[in-house]
């Protein structure tokens, strides 16, 4: 008797299914459908309030945000001066974040007792938000270096650690392969160990660009520096000006959104062979 | 007589004891590295000490002052005479509140996205720009419309729901269609899928989720307190001293915060250890 094998339905992947123009519009019409459920529900929980004097509404928001955007703030700083200041902290941080990171993370993954020696001091530095060394940074270190130096802390940890777990995941029977063919240790790290990592440490990096964006607005807040967009939003909430706060809310946003989106679309480019990208 | 040459030119032979294989003669690995702690955490206070005694600044924090610090701040209270238990369970007790609520509405609306995918698809334009506000960047806006315990909820509440939400929301496709199917082949429901497959797989990367929310809490719950104004509070504890440029004090707190961070991510780490002992791997 043969055995009968039940045709499996193909499911068609979800991208590919997006990919015909009527799809695409029914994707485009239910978000905005969904934009205008939230508008609406934004509109009843005003009309729902008693004291609404300080509550932000959507046409004031939008108002806001044209005029932070063609005006600047009141200060008189464009909102291009703003997201720059911000922008360049978090980026000049980031970068030396990666480097100590990747460097850090590989030694330490490679030799393991070295990060099991050290880590009575990891650990505990590890588990101190960066926002709370932020007092400290206001006191010792001054301008450009207070705001480089917590953004470091916050996107240190994540790459750091990325790298540093990923190193024992990497397959044992690619390692055997090279063995085998009589590659030595360092052949292992530069064909296996390296090219295997890569994909994590792409995600520890995206992970540590958020906490960057966070960190910042932070240091921003409690620093005083006039510009950056953490103190954009600070400035307007002392002002009782609630409409601002929202458009400046949602220009970090964007901004974090579009700098993850960067990082996704390189992780999704350079490793295709990977089944599963994340969120 | 042949043991004893052998003894001698380095090479030990079997006595056919089991012993002689199970326990090596040479100091276990554990022990070993517990003295590299040491030693590094000797390293660590030396590098201190250098960094302390060739620096100008009168503000750098000294080892014998944060020790002092650390011994009054415990045993006098800071200077407003709040004991620093006080100031831990004020911020705990913030965190744990804004946490359990993200945790519940976390798991719910990530199954319930996760389950009915287009649901996610279709409210993306909303959900995608809330996500990237750094949940900092909300305290400005809770100060003005909400105050007292409230304040601090929401902005915990926003800083773990994304995590564990995304977390859910992430790792409902990739339960096992193999389980999916048999389940269906054995004539089960929609229902029984979701309670014997989705569920049970789902569970560690809530955990895991859980955790990075409970991190990011404690993160939030910092910025917080330093910019929203009430007396207690780990992070109101280190702005206060800071603002008195008493760098000892300030480190004492930040060492309180990383404790308690740290205590909290193990005890989630336990559980995950403790229940998902089948999984094969279990991230720092």
């Amino acid at each position: 008797m043969e055995l009968q094998v039940p045709e499996t339905p193909v499911r068609p992947h979800k991208i590919a299914s997006t990919k015909s123009g009527f799809a695409n519009f029914h994707k485009v019409f239910y978000n905005l459908l969904s934009v205008a459920i939230f508008l609406l529900l934004w509109k009843i929980g005003l009309s729902l309030l008693v004291h609404a004097t300080y509550f932000p509404t959507p046409e004031g928001t939008i108002k806001a945000a044209i005029g932070l955007i063609l005006n600047g703030d009141v200060e008189g700083y464009s909102l291009i001066t703003h997201v720059w200041a911000s922008f360049t902290k978090v980026l000049f941080g980031f970068g030396v974040a990666l480097l100590t990171g990747i460097t850090l993370g590989m030694i330490m993954g490679l030799y393991p007792i070295i990060y099991a020696a050290a880590k009575i001091i990891i650990e505990p530095i590890r588990f101190i938000p960066p926002v709370g060394w932020v007092p400290m940074a206001i006191v010792l270190l001054s301008g450009f270096s207070r705001f480089a130096f917590i953004i470091w802390l916050g996107a240190f940890f994540p790459i750091f650690i990325s790298v540093l777990t990923s190193i024992p995941k990497v397959d044992p029977v690619a390692k055997d392969v090279v063995k085998v063919y009589g590659g030595n240790r360092r052949q292992i790290i530069k064909k296996i160990i390296i090219p295997s990592v890569m994909p994590e440490i792409l995600t520890g990096a995206r992970i540590s660009i958020g906490a960057s964006w966070m960190c910042i607005v932070a240091a921003e807040m409690i620093a005083g520096e006039s510009t950056g967009l953490g103190r954009l939003i600070l400035k307007y909430a002392d002002l009782m000006m609630t409409n601002e706060v929202v458009a400046g809310m949602l220009f970090i946003g964007i901004i974090g959104l579009g700098c993850n989106e960067v990082i996704l679309q390189i992780e999704k480019h350079l490793f295709k062979w990977r089944t599963r990208i994340t969120l | 007589m042949a043991n004893t040459e052998l003894a001698e030119t380095g090479v030990v032979q079997f006595n056919g004891n089991p012993e002689q294989i199970i326990k090596p003669r040479r100091i276990p690995r554990r022990l070993k590295i517990y003295g590299y702690n040491l030693i590094t955490l000797g390293i660590f206070f030396l590098v201190w000490y250098g960094i302390q005694s060739s620096t100008t600044s009168s503000y750098f924090p000294t080892i014998g002052g944060v020790e002092r610090a650390a011994i009054g701040l415990v045993t006098k209270g800071d200077i407003q005479g709040f004991s620093l238990v006080q100031h831990a369970w004020a911020s705990s007790v913030r965190v744990f509140a804004g946490f359990g609520l993200a945790l519940v509405m976390g798991v719910t609306l990530g199954l319930l996205m996760g389950l009915y995918p287009f649901i996610y698809e279709n409210s993306k334009v909303i959900i995608e720009p809330i996500r990237f506000i750094p949940p900092i960047a909300w305290i400005p806006m809770s100060m003005i419309l909400l105050r007292g315990f409230a304040r601090y909820v929401f902005i915990i509440w926003v800083g773990a729901f994304f995590p564990i939400f995304i977390s859910v929301l992430m790792s409902i496709p990739r339960v096992e269609t193999i389980l999916k199917d048999s389940v269906k082949v054995y004539g089960g429901s929609r229902w029984d899928i979701l309670k014997r497959i989705v569920i049970p797989s789902v569970t560690p990367e809530i955990l895991a989720g859980a955790r990075i929310g409970l991190g990011d809490s404690w993160m939030c719950i910092v910025a917080a307190e330093m910019i929203g104004g009430e007396p207690i509070g780990a992070g109101r504890l280190i702005l206060k001293y800071a603002d008195l440029l008493n760098m000892n004090a300030v480190v004492v707190g930040m060492i309180l915060i990383g404790i308690i961070g740290f205590a909290c991510n193990e005890v989630v780490l336990q559980i995950e250890k403790r229940l998902f002992r089948w999984r094969s791997q279990i991230t720092l």
